[in-house]
């Protein structure tokens, strides 16, 4: 069986239950930095 | 003129249409080169060149990605369309599904695949796949013989008696959908 020119090629992910992705946390505050000691 | 790997994952399987060879218990096989025996869920396609072993860096050459090659001929075969009868050539492929698909020992249907695929104009050649749904007319010889009932045991898939049906269900998504036309 031809397929024809090859055009692409793909990698393809099979069937699969979506994965639900864990809710974003939201950022915390960098932490102040506390001055250099000479 | 063979285009570069996108790195872009495509999330589902690719469908495509394909010929099976039907054994008499009822077995799904590759007709053309292998008569490799397919299983319901996942099956693995192998690359049978003589080189594989012989000529290890060669081979390795024609096939950078693993299975399917693309300067071989490795791989599961899907066609993004039916042939029409006026492509039926007497060859396997070019069978008219309308004719042949369970009159003896033949079903066309479609396949979904996944893992590495190589997407042609015609169709496309894949790395791993599964039955996804068969045409068999009403009144077939496989139906009536028996052998339905045995692939349908060992294939839990739908079974579409009618072309026209088969083709508005379960059309592959052909180059457009997969985004290989703009990407050509």
């Amino acid at each position: 069986m031809r397929i024809g020119e090859i055009v692409h090629e793909v990698e393809v992910l099979p069937d699969e239950e979506p994965v639900l992705l864990p809710e974003p946390q939201p950022e915390k505050p960098a932490p102040e930095m506390e001055p250099e000691t000479a | 003129m063979t285009r570069g790997f996108t790195g872009e994952p495509v999330v589902g399987p690719v469908r495509g249409y394909r010929w099976w060879r039907v054994t008499p218990e009822g077995w799904l096989e590759s007709p053309w080169y292998s008569h490799y025996r397919w299983t319901a869920e996942r099956n693995g396609a192998e690359c049978r060149s003589p080189g594989r072993r012989l000529l290890r860096r060669g081979w390795k050459k024609r096939h950078p990605n693993g299975v399917p090659g693309r300067n071989c001929g490795c791989g599961f075969y899907g066609l993004h369309r039916v042939p029409a009868p006026d492509d039926c050539s007497g060859k396997l492929w070019e069978m008219d599904p309308s004719t042949w698909s369970g009159a003896k020992g033949f079903i066309f249907g479609l396949m979904a695949a996944w893992g590495t695929v190589l997407l042609g104009t015609e169709g496309w050649r894949a790395q791993q796949g599964r039955p996804l749904a068969l045409y068999v007319p009403l009144g077939s010889r496989i139906s009536l013989d028996g052998r339905l009932d045995l692939v349908l045991a060992h294939y839990p898939v739908p079974v579409i008696s009618s072309l026209d049906e088969l083709v508005s269900e379960w059309a592959p998504q052909g180059l457009d959908l997969l985004g290989a036309a703009s990407a050509a």
